[in-house]
């Protein structure tokens, strides 16, 4: 009894990882990405803080932009867009939010939908 | 009339389980309509930039009017002393929450982004009679709430009148809030008027009167009972 | 405690100076970032511009839509196409689709005279939509641009009920192409906006004054309403200009000469 169970907790941890893996699974975006982010040193803060804060800072920012007019910023969406968005073999843009790519290798996996694509661009201008 | 009593609508179990089968086909009917036009945009209901606003508008307006004025019978019971009303009052009260929320149900899911209702909820303006109606219906549905408390648990039945004096004078509030959203529009010469609160309120008690009426006769005749004329012509 | 209360009054003290000179200076700090161009603005907006417009309907030419299309593809909404699975019909889609500038076709029945009217958001002082929208979302800011923070925007549509020029359109279908200065999204509400995202990045022309100017008929002057010197206060100055429906008392921010 205990070996069988022990048994279907493995077979659903594989079952979980697989299915975790994203689809296209022949290139690895997030690792051989050719962005301007995975040339950069850092992002505008550091990882740990970008990891925790972004929602926050992006937030605040559209607040500013929209009520007080300031473009001049670190912190706009369009240059997270214009720095994270990949280029495929025929040189164009890949939506920054498509399978895969850089928003979505993190919102799949904590399953956070992302409703900033609904009206914002996906691609650098 | 010295107790009331409350019990089970007479009526046998199939035909009370089938009855609730139709009303769930109904709403699941209501539930994929409004899950294609989420879907697809509202562009399949034929509004546009110039009709606004549409049937839902229509029948959401419709029907908060209407519990405005379904809670009417109880408020003839406890807030104007006539206690040959009592037994009415609790589906009046019941039938006023049912009516709001299902007016509600239609204007939220006609919102171009229902999904912001937590931004709703959290940021208002109050210079808009929208934001105002916001409290002042969910206000209602408390107070409804509290004030069928109190005439349902005996112990409670002292603070009917208090708290059906409330539930009147809110609801007054709330018909008018509701004619204001049409009479604050400056916008258009047919609407920019003082009359569309009173007139609101009027339409309340006509709207909500007769579907408290038809509710009442549609129950007693599916339970084979006799509804008494005097109570009934009176209304 | 007496100690305490001494250091704080001398800590006042010693700060106003300091706060009186900021003061003397920021207004010049404002008017310099205000002259800088193609500059992304970094300071709020502050009440000292206005920004405004005189429309010269006598300059305006029959059967010309520069201005429509020119706002149409600044703000992306030339690429924004009738949804898959809708009528052909055209008058349908011409319905729903976004409009933010229209030219309205005016005749005095008693002299035949026919007026072209461009009609975009008035940018009202007092707009009726932000008076009526219930998170707030529909806002006039500081430099007189009436605008839809979409981030908030429910899509009530209560703003486009209770505005007097039919100026909003409701997002009704699903977008494909979003522009990245003029986002657009389903279920929102939006309006002209002056050129915001121009104003913003330091130039001074909207669109639809570009595009006039380029056909030659200099019908439409955008400008400052607060700088005595910009063309189009000086316009405003020299012709009799009047608002469309003024009865309302709204301010608007679009001035109409020749009607």
């Amino acid at each position: 009894m205990q070996y069988s169970c022990s048994i279907s907790k493995l077979a659903l941890l594989l079952l979980l990882f697989f299915v975790a893996l994203p689809v296209n699974a022949d290139k690895n975006w997030r690792v051989n990405g050719n962005s301007k982010a995975t040339k950069a040193e850092a992002c505008v803060a550091p990882v740990e803080e970008m990891r925790r804060n972004h929602m926050e800072m992006i937030q605040h920012q559209r607040d500013i932009t929209v009520h007080q007019g300031i473009r001049k910023t670190d912190n706009s969406l369009h240059g997270c867009i214009d720095c994270h968005a990949n280029v495929d073999e025929q040189g164009s843009h890949i939506p920054v939010n498509a399978e895969g790519q850089f928003c979505a290798s993190c919102h799949g996996f904590v399953a956070a939908k992302l409703d900033c694509f609904s009206c914002h661009a996906t691609v650098p201008k | 009339m010295k107790k009331m009593h409350f019990r089970e609508w007479g009526i046998e179990s199939p035909r009370y389980w089938g009855l609730l089968a139709i009303l769930a086909g109904i709403m699941s009917i209501a539930g994929i309509a409004w899950y294609y036009m989420e879907h697809n945009g509202h562009w399949v209901t034929g509004m546009n930039n110039h009709v606004v606003w549409g049937t839902p508008h229509v029948f959401a307006v419709f029907l908060i009017v209407a519990a405005s004025g379904a809670l009417n019978v109880a408020s003839i019971a406890s807030v104007f002393g006539k206690k040959d009303y009592k037994p009415l009052a609790p589906l009046s009260g019941l039938l006023a929450i049912t009516l709001l929320v299902a007016g509600l149900l239609v204007l939220v899911l006609d919102l171009g982004r229902p999904d912001r209702l937590i931004v709703a909820m959290t940021h208002y303006n109050f210079k808009s009679i929208f934001a105002w109606n916001i409290y002042l219906y969910t206000g209602f549905l408390a107070i409804v709430v509290i004030y069928l408390w109190t005439m349902m648990e005996r112990k409670m039945n002292r603070f009917t009148k208090a708290a059906g004096t409330f539930a009147f004078v809110w609801r007054l509030a709330l018909t008018t809030g509701t004619g204001s959203i049409f009479g604050f529009i400056v916008a258009r010469q047919g609407y920019d008027a003082a009359i569309y609160a009173p007139m609101f309120i009027v339409m309340s008690f006509a709207f909500g009167l007769a579907i408290y009426l038809l509710v009442l006769m549609f129950a007693f005749d599916w339970d084979k009972r006799e509804l008494g004329e005097k109570l009934f012509l009176r209304l | 405690m007496s100690d305490k209360t001494n250091l704080a009054r001398r800590n006042f003290l010693s700060k106003l100076p300091a706060a009186a000179a900021t003061a003397a200076i920021a207004p010049g700090a404002v008017l310099h970032s205000k002259d800088a161009s193609s500059a992304p603005r970094s300071e709020p907006v502050t009440s000292k511009v206005r920004w405004g417009m005189l429309v010269d309907a006598n300059k305006c030419a029959d059967g010309c839509s520069a201005c429509v299309e020119a706002c149409n593809k600044e703000n992306g909404l030339d690429i924004h196409t009738n949804p898959a699975g809708a009528d052909v019909d055209s008058t349908k889609w011409d319905q729903q689709k976004p409009v933010w500038m229209r030219s309205v076709k005016l005749k005095d029945l008693q002299s035949g005279k026919i007026t072209n009217l461009p009609m975009m958001c008035q940018h009202c002082e007092h707009p009726p939509c932000q008076d009526v929208c219930p998170t707030g979302a529909s806002f006039r800011r500081a430099d007189g641009v009436v605008l839809v923070d979409r981030h908030t925007c429910i899509g009530c549509r209560y703003c486009m009920m209770a505005c007097p020029y039919k100026a909003r359109s409701f997002i009704h279908e699903n977008v494909d192409i979003k522009p990245t200065l003029a986002p657009r999204g389903k279920g929102c509400v939006e309006s002209c906006t002056f050129c915001v995202h121009r104003l913003d990045n330091g130039q001074t022309t909207t669109a639809c004054q570009d595009a006039c100017a380029k056909e030659g008929h200099h019908a439409i002057i955008f400008g400052d309403l607060n700088d005595p010197e910009s063309q189009v206060a000086k316009a405003l100055e020299k012709y009799p200009n009047q608002q469309i429906r003024d009865d309302l008392k709204l301010n608007p921010g679009v001035h109409y000469t020749g009607i």
